[in-house]
This record gives C-alpha cells, structure tokens and sequence, in this order.
C-alpha cells in the first residue's frame, strides 16, 4: 500500500471541514465551490487508497469521474464567483459547469470496461493501468480536457491575478502570500499528467500531497485574521 | 481595519522574489495549457 493518498485524503478532507466551517459563517457561493471541488479532490485520492488493496469498477469510474475530470473545474468555478463581478456571468459558468459535470457522471457510469480489468496491479498506480482497463470515447476525454483546462486557467490564473493585484498595490500581505500558495498548490497536481507520461509515478502520488498542503497553506493565510494596529482606525474587518 | 493599516512596506529579498514567483507561476500555468494544445493536435496523447 502506498502511504501518500492516505496522507493527502487525510489533508484534504481536514480542508474540506476547513472551507465548509467557513462557508457555514460567511457564506458566499466561492466557498460552497471549493469545499465541493475538495470534496472531488478527496474523493479522487480516497480511490487510489481503496485501488491500492483490490481492484472495483466502481472506484475506478469514481476516481476517473471526481480526480480526472471534476476537481480542477470545480475548484476554478469558486474563483470565478469569487472574482468575477457580475453575478450573472459567474451563475451562467457555473450552469454550464453543473450540466457538464452531469453529462460527465453518466458518460463515465456508462463507460465500458474491458477484460484488462481482471490483470489489474494493485501495487502499481491507477493512472498507469486506467487507460487499459477504462474505454473513454470521444465524449469523455473532450469533457476531461475542457473541464480541466477550465479549472487550470481559472483556479491558477485567478490566483496568480489576485497576488499580482495584492503586490502592486502593496495590501494585504498575508493574501499575496496565500494566492501564491494556492497558486503552486494547484499547478502540482495539475503536472501530475505530465509526470505520469513522462514515466515518473511515484511524482503523481507526491503532487497530489504537496500540492493539497500548499493549497491549505495558502487558504490558512489567506483568511488569517490580521492584526488591528491600535494607531489606526477600525473601518472593515478581513473578508 | 483602515486600508492604510493593511498595507505593507516589502522588504529587500521579496521585492526580488515575488515578481520571480509570478513569473514561473504564470509560465507552469503556461507550460500546462501547451501540453493540453499539443496533445489535443495529437502530437502527443492525452492524458
């Protein structure tokens, strides 16, 4: 058994609890999306931990459908109601997320399975023996690529936006920090693709870990209280 | 918390280090939509 997606479902659902703590007392639909984004990522690694005992078509499908093409996305759609000022926009992406996502689920409970099922190692990654065993039609892998450039560009790119706004303006050093944080955390696993084909397993596995304890970091010192100089008047409280 | 108590005075090493940091951020996010284009023209597979 490989001992990392224990370690990153234990981190990642500790941040679910985090965010959906969060959600609960400030509300604001960018929280709802991360928590659920999390809730895919967790779920993503929770499967590599059951495959790493036996092989279940169902888990398989579940890690496809959650940690190949749900998390990046959903994750991204947070930022977008975060950052996006008209509501109207940020609703409509978000419609078009969830009817995507929908189309998803049954496309991938309806994706065959062929017999290399019956070979499948469960010492060795899901990532290098899901292509053998999962039959992804057109449909699936154009949604996986859409979904996760989506996310990609939104979750990172809104990120790296946020700091650069923060640095330029030389406010709220605790939000550049963490948008930084965010930012890397979630290019890590973004990578693990790359990683996979390029032959380095194992990297997978340790992206998913870092980049979830990069990405708590970053939201932990994002929404850290700061401290009220005393001097200085009181006009707003930290979002 | 007033807008003047939120700003911060950066010191030497960050004035050099975050600009580096958005740099390589910005190019890993670009690094990976390339990838995505490439294997999309089929240069490569798709993950």
């Amino acid at each position: 058994m490989n001992y990392i997606p224990v370690l990153s479902t234990l981190v990642t659902f500790t941040f679910v609890v985090a965010v959906f703590n969060r959600y609960r007392h400030k509300k604001g639909l960018h929280l709802l999306f991360w928590g659920l984004g999390l809730v895919f990522y967790g779920l993503g690694t929770l499967s590599e931990v059951v495959m790493s005992f036996t092989y279940n078509t169902a888990v398989l499908k579940l890690w496809y459908l959650s940690g190949a093409m749900l998390t990046a996305a959903w994750l991204g759609q947070g930022t977008v109601f975060l950052l996006v000022r008209r509501r109207n926009w940020a609703k409509a992406l978000a419609a078009v997320l969830l009817t995507m996502s929908l189309a998803s689920l049954v496309l991938v409970v309806l994706a065959p399975v062929t017999e290399a099922a019956g070979a499948f190692d469960p010492s060795q990654p899901i990532s290098t023996q899901y292509k053998e065993i999962m039959v992804r039609n057109g449909w699936i892998i154009f949604l996986t690529v859409i979904l996760n450039l989506y996310g990609t560009v939104t979750l990172v790119g809104g990120a790296l936006v946020s700091a650069y706004l923060f640095w330029r303006k030389r406010v709220l050093a605790n939000r550049l920090v963490g948008n930084l944080l965010i930012a890397g955390g979630a290019l890590l696993p973004a990578m693990a693709g790359s990683f996979v084909q390029a032959g380095i397993v194992d990297w997978l596995y340790i992206s998913e870990l870092i980049g979830v304890i990069l990405m708590y970091a970053g939201f932990l010192q994002a929404t850290a209280p700061q401290p009220v100089k005393r001097s200085q008047p009181i006009a707003a409280t930290p979002g | 918390m007033s807008r003047k108590s939120r700003r911060f005075t950066p010191s030497k090493w960050s004035e050099y280090l975050v600009p580096v940091l958005l740099l390589v951020l910005l190019l890993g996010l670009l690094a990976i939509l390339v990838v995505v284009v490439i294997s999309l023209t089929g240069l490569s597979s798709v993950s």
